[in-house]
């Protein structure tokens, strides 16, 4: 309770002080923004998507600036499961707000082995499950693309922990809420959406794709939000389980979209690339719009579309 | 590294489409190296979205600047920025040159390249040690600093690739001249910024003669801080490893892959000639 108004959300098990926390890929392993901002005030903490194995993710030139945000590929380059539990662990854990770990894999038997062993480690708090990167040649977006796929994925990766499971989605899919109910059918706790969409960017000089060899990547950042919003309202309808928004938000009023078209939690990306103050600001307007809407319960906005 | 707030003291056009930037900046100034860099925000709207980023030219009190050269919206916009503008700033950023015990110093400038080169030179001049200044620019109207680095006592070697000033042809082609003259110590330190054709080639000289070399690099960057991996370059893990060891840097390897990738952003910019894999 902050002066009486109520910011705090519940994602499955966890409950979140607030509703506001980062995306996974934009916020490394927390550690990188102490120097910023209060890491403690967060809602939850999402870090960078945890494979089986190591990755060494997608070629360089990686990023191509476009309007209203970017495209990327980073490709799920990661230091793998073992080194994630011993070296990046250990910071995490001692800090207050619950641990999100986005995990991905090539199979459905990866999948089920992250998630099992980070079962078994303290501080981790929730999966994120990645089944919508749209920038590697196995896994990700190919899972989020597949309904049955999807539920074979969460239904392993369900037998393996009793931590909340959030699925996240893709939008490269024609209806997105049969993919939220092939999720919630298999057991997930909660969803978050959207990833990014595949997208491209040239560059007419050299007339080659602006990322080089990897050629396309997925667009993020303020130019999603439309899309974004959309699709959690589509699904805020389908299916009852908790949805986590994200999608280019950059401030309160952003992530305040997201809240009223049916989403518990946000999350920001892109805009921590840009502000490392996005997180803790937006908490703030998220505060000072109840305030001004005298809205004492954060609960009470969320799905609050009026048709 | 810190975010703090800049303040655009002057702006002024060196070169067709070159334009030197100072800020009013004490807390970067503070902790500044040569060789890093800074992460601007252009603009509290969200276009251009992207912060630009942009090494450190040289330091003066309280007051840093930069040299860009006007490649596209970002660097268009930030041109066209009133004097006065305060602007929102991510740095020092980034591992910089590290300044040999070396008594001899051999900078190579090739284009825009010059521009971190020239806070290298004023901290060299701060260590006494004697330096060697090659710039390489296309023609004589794109050779920058040269004024500049005579005063800062630097014995100045310029090439121009179509011969309107200097010598004619690329840097490094001067280079290998001024090493055959013995003109230039070959026991020197080196350090070295331009294009990535200009650097492969150096790469090449510095392998045959075993010369002690570091480089500056460029990538596309959104974050700058090392978190969003967008930055990436190929190294030789072992030697990068060895040199910044596993835990504390963002080498990342596989065991499938003969090369690794560093951040230019935090690895870097600054890496040493071996450590870079050159091959597409």
């Amino acid at each position: 309770m902050k002066n009486g108004y109520e910011l705090t959300t519940t994602i499955g098990k966890l409950a979140l002080q607030n509703a506001v926390m980062p995306a996974s890929g934009t916020f490394g392993y927390a550690i990188e923004y102490a120097p910023f901002i209060d890491l403690n005030s967060l809602g939850a903490i999402v870090v960078k998507c945890i494979t089986l194995k190591p990755r060494m993710g997608s070629y360089p030139h990686r990023l191509a600036e476009v309007p209203s945000g970017t495209v990327s590929t980073i490709g799920l380059q990661n230091v793998g499961v073992d080194r994630f539990i011993e070296e990046k662990m250990p910071y995490l854990r001692q800090l207050k707000p619950p641990i999100i770990v986005n995990i991905g894999g090539q199979t459905v038997e990866e999948f089920a082995e992250v998630a099992s062993r980070l079962d078994r480690v303290e501080g981790v708090g929730a999966l994120e499950v990645n089944v919508s990167c749209p920038n590697v040649k196995k896994g990700g977006m190919h899972f989020g693309t597949d309904p049955d796929a999807t539920y074979q994925v969460i239904k392993a990766i369900r037998q393996e922990t009793d931590l909340t499971v959030i699925t996240k989605l893709t939008p490269n899919v024609t209806d997105i809420t049969e993919f939220a109910k092939a999720a919630v059918s298999a057991g997930t706790d909660a969803l978050s959406l959207i990833n990014a969409p595949l997208a491209m960017a040239i560059d007419i000089e050299t007339r080659k794709p602006k990322l080089g060899k990897n050629i396309t990547g997925g667009l993020t950042g303020p130019a999603l939000k439309p899309i974004g919003v959309r699709m959690v309202w589509q699904v805020a309808k389908a299916v009852r389980v908790p949805i986590i928004g994200i999608g280019g938000i950059t401030c309160a009023e952003d992530a305040l979209e997201y809240v009223i078209a049916g989403a518990s939690a946000v999350q920001i990306g892109t805009y921590n690339l840009i502000d490392p103050t996005s997180l803790v600001k937006t908490i703030e307007g998220i505060k000072a719009y109840m305030v001004r809407k005298k809205i004492t319960h954060f609960k009470n906005l969320v799905k609050s579309l009026e048709l | 590294m810190i975010q703090t707030k800049a303040r655009i003291l002057s702006r002024k056009k060196v070169a067709k489409g070159i334009f030197k930037i100072s800020f009013f900046a004490p807390e970067i100034c503070k902790t500044a190296q040569p060789g890093q860099f800074i992460n601007i925000r252009l603009t509290e709207m969200r276009d251009p979205l992207l912060r630009r980023p942009f090494s450190i030219h040289r330091v003066n009190g309280e007051v840093f600047e930069i040299l860009l050269r006007v490649v596209g919206r970002g660097t268009d916009f930030l041109t066209k920025l009133p004097r006065n503008t305060t602007l929102d700033i991510l740095g020092p950023l980034g591992h910089g040159f590290t300044i040999s015990d070396r008594s001899a110093a051999v900078l190579i400038a090739g284009g825009m390249g010059t521009a971190p080169l020239i806070f290298v030179a004023q901290e060299l001049v701060r260590n006494g040690k004697k330096i060697f200044f090659l710039i390489g620019a296309e023609r004589k109207s794109l050779v920058l600093c040269e004024k500049e680095c005579r005063s800062l006592g630097a014995e100045v070697f310029v090439s121009t690739d179509n011969g309107s000033f200097g010598f004619k042809g690329f840097v490094t082609t001067l280079l290998v001249s001024l090493l055959d003259e013995g003109k230039i110590p070959q026991d020197a330190q080196y350090y070295a910024c331009g294009p990535d054709p200009m650097l492969r080639a150096l790469a090449s000289i510095v392998n045959a003669r075993g010369l002690f070399c570091q480089v500056s690099l460029e990538e596309k960057m959104a974050c700058g801080i090392g978190t969003c991996l967008c930055c990436v370059c190929k190294v030789e893990p072992e030697i990068s490893i060895a040199k910044r060891g596993l835990k504390e840097s963002h080498i990342q390897t596989s065991p499938d892959f003969p090369y690794g990738y560093a951040l230019v952003c935090s690895d870097g910019p600054v890496f040493d000639v071996e450590e870079i894999v050159w091959e597409d």
